[in-house]
Order: C-alpha cells, then structure tokens, then sequence
C-alpha cells in the first residue's frame, strides 16, 4: 500500500467512525452503527479507485502496475508466453516485409526531380531489325522466341526501330508509330532536359 | 460526475451535471470540513432535499483538491481522531464566484421559461 493508499483508507475510515458515533448517540450500538455506516459509504473498493483515477499523475503509477501484473502472469505459464512472443514477432515480421515490399513498388517515388513527369518507353519487337545495333546495358533479348524487351535503348536502336513502340505513361498503354514527330507530341508535356538523353536527342 | 446523487423522504432528486462541484465549495467557503461534515451539512443546507452519496463525494473533493481549489490538511478531531479537513483555497473561491454566477443566470433562465 502506497502512502497515499494510507491516507485514502485512514480518510474512510475516519469518516465511517465518526459516522458511526453519530449513529451510536441516537441509540444505535456500536455493532450496528457501524454496519449502518458501512452500508452507507457504499462499495469503499470502488470509491478508493475512483479516488486514486482523480490523482495527478495516477496513469503511470497504474501503467507500472500492470507491466508488474503482466510480468507475474507470464512467468507463471512460460509456453503460453513463449507461443504468444513468437505469434507477435511472426506477425510483426509479415506485415513488415509485405509493407516493405508494397513501398518500394507502390508508394514510394522514384529518386528524381519531379518524378510525376516520368513515362516508362519501352520496345518490343518480333524479329531484329536487320541494321540494329542491339546493345543493352541492362534489357533482355531472347533469342528463342525473337521477343525484344528493353527499359532502355539508345539513339542508334531507336533509329533502327522505327516499326513500332509501346508507349505507357499514366493512362493505358497504347500503341503507337515510332516516328519522331509522334515522339515529340507524346512528350510534350514533359520538360526536354529531363528526357534520357538518347530522347532528347530523337527529339531534335 | 458519475451518480451525483440523492435522496431522502422526499422525492429522488437528480442533481444537475456539474453541481456537486460547486455545492462542495459553497459549503466549504463558510468553514473548513471533513468528508463527513460536507456530506451532514449539504444535507442540513438543503433542509434533507440533497443528500450527497459518499461514491461521488470522496472522488470529487480529490479532484478539487488536484485542481487547486481546495487545501486538505490532517488535523486531531473533538474525538481524538486524525481527519482530513478541507478548506478553500483562493483559487477555489474564484471558481465559486464564478459558478455561483452561471448557476444564478441559468436558474433565472429556467425560471422564466417555467413561469
């Protein structure tokens, strides 16, 4: 019991004895003044909590508490608390690399200025342009199926591959003509020096 | 506030949100008291109307007194016993004044719209 607790109960119990005397002197005896008193002042448990919520600074004092009570309970059954840490820490863990994986790929921006203005240009192509120079720092080309995919090309491929692009900005991917003049429109919008630099310069 | 409240012989009576407050600094602006002597005298004051139950008491002197608007100290009683005296503190008689306002224009209020 906490000092404050002593004064708490030394405050009620003052107040039931005096109660009490009161009682006693209208011809009460002591026995049954003081189970009137009682009956009186109520459920005394739950007005010391009600007293002890009003204290400044109480929610810390409860808070030391229950980490105490719940420090007690674990110890006694270690498996459940073992099997309970271990669900925890799973959990935690899951949702922590799904989270992390979801801001890569979703939510987080791409490191540049103003990446907002970003369009992804990609090209395909069934077969190799016969003049192409295909030299991809890193793309992929596979030869089995003669499918070429790439995030990235150069001046010289693009030249080579005037057949036809797929072009995916915000909006669904569509279809379009490599021309240049094409190219000039679909990246109007953006600031030119922002462009790769192998567009910028098929820009020209 | 939780349960503020009351009866006697008379009719139940429910007293309003925030009163108790203020009828614990009426009685102690006229002399310091005991948990027990706030609780006869509200009853005395109100002719056996208010009757005050010790669940709300208790709880609301401890928050006036955290508030600052009452001073409790332990002193020896009549009887020999070590009680709790409450008293008011300046801060508390602030905080009567102005509740005893509010209470006198809301009265007046509900008067006029019940005559």
């Amino acid at each position: 019991m906490t000092p404050e607790d002593r004064k708490l109960q030394a405050e009620i119990d003052d107040h039931l004895r005096t109660n009490a005397a009161d009682l006693e002197s209208q011809g009460l005896s002591p026995v049954q003044a003081m189970r009137q008193a009682r009956i009186a002042f109520g459920a005394v448990e739950s007005i010391k909590e009600e007293c002890r919520d009003q204290r400044l600074g109480n929610w810390l004092f409860d808070l030391g508490r229950d980490m105490h009570y719940a420090w007690r309970m674990l110890r006694r059954s270690p498996v459940l608390a073992a099997t309970a840490v271990l669900s925890l820490g799973i959990g935690i863990g899951a949702n922590t690399a799904i989270f992390t994986i979801i801001d890569c790929l979703m939510l987080r921006s791409l490191p540049v200025e103003r990446p907002e203005e970003l369009f992804a240009v990609k090209w395909e192509a069934k077969k190799h342009p016969d003049d192409a120079v295909l030299r991809f720092a890193n793309g992929s080309s596979d030869d089995q199926s003669g499918l070429m995919v790439a995030n990235f090309f150069s001046l010289r491929s693009y030249e080579a591959l005037r057949s036809q692009m797929q072009v995916a900005g915000f909006q669904e991917p569509r279809r379009v003509s490599a021309g240049a003049t094409r190219f000039r429109q679909l990246f109007q919008p953006a600031r030119r020096e922002r462009l790769p630099r192998s567009f910028a310069a098929a820009l020209r | 506030m939780g349960q503020t409240m009351c009866r006697t012989s008379m009719p139940t009576t429910l007293l309003l949100q925030g009163t108790l407050d203020m009828l614990i600094l009426q009685v102690l602006s006229r002399d310091p008291l005991h948990g027990y002597g706030i609780s006869t005298a509200l009853q005395q004051m109100s002719r056996e109307v208010l009757q005050v139950q010790q669940g709300s008491l208790y709880p609301a002197l401890h928050r006036l007194e955290n508030k600052g608007w009452l001073s409790a100290e332990w002193k020896e009683s009549d009887q020999g016993r070590m009680s709790k005296v409450y008293s008011l503190t300046k801060v508390g008689k602030k905080q009567l004044a102005e509740e005893a306002a509010n209470w006198r224009r809301m009265a007046a209020a509900i008067k006029r719209v019940m005559a």
